[in-house]
């Protein structure tokens, strides 16, 4: 089906409605529905198994829903063949994952450069340098993935996202195994640099501790099910 | 996506060099067999182009031609002059050119011959005249290069053919005169040194009345009064178109000249080129039924002597396709244990905008980058080894073979190589392309 192209923009950047999905070996997640907001910030938060992660891979266009609707800047990604897809996530959406973060045979610069590339911007080093210089990587800008600490591999993640100039950033257990301090440093700072880049924010997380720093949390109960959605 | 699959293929350094050395040592045994088959078969084409026919004394048909066309063996004896008399007055002769062959200089061979063996193969003097008094030579290029002769020079024959014989000893008493050097003309005219056949005989003390092959030859009684001993004894055992015969009995009909007691005018060989295709079913058949003489087919000699080495250029090129075929499975093997090291890698490449193909292609590359590697650097060792044997080797140098030279069937080779890396690459390539992105990035996760 040929994507539905609004006149006027959206209220919302994300519409999600009736939406489930279940795996073969089970598991799953929904029926359930959602909207998000152009810059809204919003923590996906649930027990390990509520199926966070597999709700964030359906919005992100890698699995295919069972039911409902999924919207994403006006485009029903539910109905979206896999190319179409693929191009809807290149163009609206970056994400930052816990483990997966750069392509490790190429250094932090060459993963923004290659970002861009690959979500069809064209080149712009100028900005390439300013996010570097703003989340405190410039000097390793040269350097492989492997001889970044944790911290600074998280941070070029984040910078590998923005430089794409994404519409929604979406963030898979980014504070997982960090102490109280870093976690909170790493929310901060993904909420700063969304918020900066006017970017819709949906982090993923069991970790309860990012509550008080969301304005908004969506609450998934054991049963894949939406338990609560409220302003935090 | 080359930037991206030439990073990947510096991440692992080692093993891509591994890869590349591994191919590249099978290209170059495949270039190196190449350029010296082709080389060598070029060079026995060339050499006896013009020549239907080699009219020698009997023994091994394969002997003559190596003697007389390719001048790597010993001749197998000699024939008396009246037989290129014979042969002329013959209606399928086009052309028929003595060669008498004995002596050497430096190793090179000293061939009494007639100018029609300059117009055989493509000889053209670059410096002085042809021979045209008694002892005049003209050198080819390759001997004028080597021995550094020149024009006016004078040098001594050595009896024999090659530079080593035993017991070879140097025509003292009649040394020859360098009159004009040859242009190089990539045939066994490089390494000779061309005369009369007059010359070589009067080297050896042999009476003769008139150019060989005359067909009114007659005893006018006149020796040129150059008829000597030259003070050793003919004791080697191999054929010369000296070879004393007194009785004139060698070779079939007695010669004229042979009633004075003295050896016998003789030729070693006669190049013979036919008149019209009917000689060649007549002509050997007649010559083979004389109990002296016998007559061989260089293209027939030339090809069996080529199937001798046909078992072992096949097994060097086994050899080396197997080096090819074990290159490729190394390709094959590291690029499939890289994909599935980096699924993570490739599907954060998709979740990034990469399309399949586009993550097919980079994996693709990798096989095809190392492929063009080992070929590139194949060619390079293939063409340095055989100019190091060419150098090292005077019989290879002697043949032309140059490391500089390229030979059309490289690119079969190129292309070839390239052919086995994109297979190899092929397998992992579709993995790649295969990726469960969902399922990945769950267990990455």
């Amino acid at each position: 089906m040929a994507p539905c192209r609004y006149l006027i923009a959206p209220v919302m950047l994300l519409e999600v409605e009736n939406l489930s999905f279940r795996h073969p070996g089970g598991g799953g997640v929904g029926p359930l529905g959602f909207t998000l907001a152009p810059a809204e910030a919003c923590l996906l938060l649930g027990p390990s198994g509520s199926g966070k992660s597999t709700l964030l891979q359906l919005v992100a266009g890698l699995l295919t829903p069972e039911t409902g609707t999924i919207l994403l800047d006006g485009e029903p990604m539910h109905a979206l063949g896999p190319a179409a897809r693929d191009d809807l996530r290149r163009r609206t959406t970056a994400i930052v994952f816990q483990s997966l973060r750069l392509v490790s045979a190429i250094s932090v610069h060459a993963n923004l450069a290659l970002a861009r590339r690959l979500a069809g911007l064209p080149p712009d080093p100028g900005r390439i340098a300013r996010l570097l210089e703003r989340l405190g990587l410039a000097p390793l800008a040269g350097r492989l993935p492997r001889a970044l600490s944790q911290g600074e591999a998280q941070r070029a993640a984040l910078a590998r996202a923005l430089v794409t100039e994404p519409r929604l950033l979406l963030a898979d257990e980014p504070t997982s195994a960090l102490d109280d301090a870093q976690a909170t440093a790493a929310a901060t700072l993904l909420l700063d640099a969304a918020r900066e880049a006017g970017a819709a924010l949906l982090v993923v997380t069991h970790d309860a501790r990012l509550k008080p720093l969301f304005g908004r949390a969506l609450v998934l109960g054991a049963d894949g099910r939406l338990a609560e959605d409220a302003a935090t | 996506m080359i930037g991206l699959a030439l990073a990947y293929l510096r991440d692992r350094a080692g093993q891509t060099a591994l890869n590349v050395l591994l191919l590249a040592l099978a290209v170059a045994s495949l270039v190196a067999l190449l350029l010296v088959s082709a080389r060598v078969e070029d060079r026995f084409a060339r050499d006896a182009a013009g020549v239907d026919l080699v009219v020698g004394a009997k023994g091994s048909p394969l002997q003559l031609i190596l003697s007389a066309v390719y001048h790597l063996d010993q001749p197998t004896g000699n024939v008396p002059v009246e037989t290129l008399a014979l042969l002329r007055a013959d209606p399928g002769v086009a052309r028929a050119i003595p060669l008498a062959l004995g002596d050497n200089f430096r190793g090179f061979r000293i061939v009494g011959t007639e100018p029609a063996f300059l117009a055989l193969h493509g000889s053209k003097l670059v410096e002085g005249r042809l021979w045209e008094a008694p002892m005049e030579a003209v050198i080819g290029a390759e001997v004028a290069r080597r021995t550094g002769a020149r024009l006016g020079q004078k040098f001594l024959g050595s009896h024999g053919l090659g530079a080593d014989e035993e017991g070879a000893m140097a025509h003292d008493h009649a040394p020859f005169v360098v009159t004009g050097i040859l242009a190089p003309t990539g045939t066994v005219a490089d390494r000779l040194i061309l005369t009369s056949v007059e010359s070589v005989w009067d080297v050896h003390g042999i009476a003769h009345d008139e150019a060989p092959g005359s067909a009114h030859a007659h005893d006018d009684g006149h020796d040129h009064g150059h008829a000597h001993d030259h003070g050793h004894a003919h004791d080697h055992d191999h054929a010369h178109a000296v070879k004393a015969d007194p009785a004139g009995t060698e070779g079939g009909a007695a010669s004229p000249l042979a009633a004075r007691g003295g050896p016998a005018p003789e030729v070693t060989a006669v190049l013979v080129s036919y008149a019209s295709p009917a000689a060649a079913i007549r002509l050997p058949a007649a010559i083979n039924r004389q109990t002296a003489l016998q007559a061989a087919v260089p293209a027939q000699e030339t090809a069996r002597f080529l199937t001798l080495f046909d078992g072992a250029i096949a097994g060097a090129r086994a050899l080396a396709l197997l080096i090819a075929a074990a290159a490729a499975l190394s390709i094959f093997t590291v690029l499939l244990s890289a994909a599935r090291a980096r699924a993570g890698d490739l599907a954060l490449l998709r979740v990034m905008g990469a399309s399949p193909a586009r993550v097919f292609g980079t994996i693709l590359a990798e096989g095809l980058l190392v492929a063009a590697a080992g070929a590139l650097l194949g060619l390079l060792i293939g063409h340095a080894a055989v100019e190091a044997a060419a150098r090292a080797f005077p019989t290879l140098g002697g043949i032309g073979l140059s490391g500089l030279a390229f030979h059309p069937g490289e690119w079969g080779i190129l292309a070839g190589a390239l052919v086995l890396g994109a297979l190899a690459a092929l397998v992992p390539a579709a993995a790649g392309f295969r990726t469960d992105l969902a399922a990945t990035l769950a267990r990455a996760q």
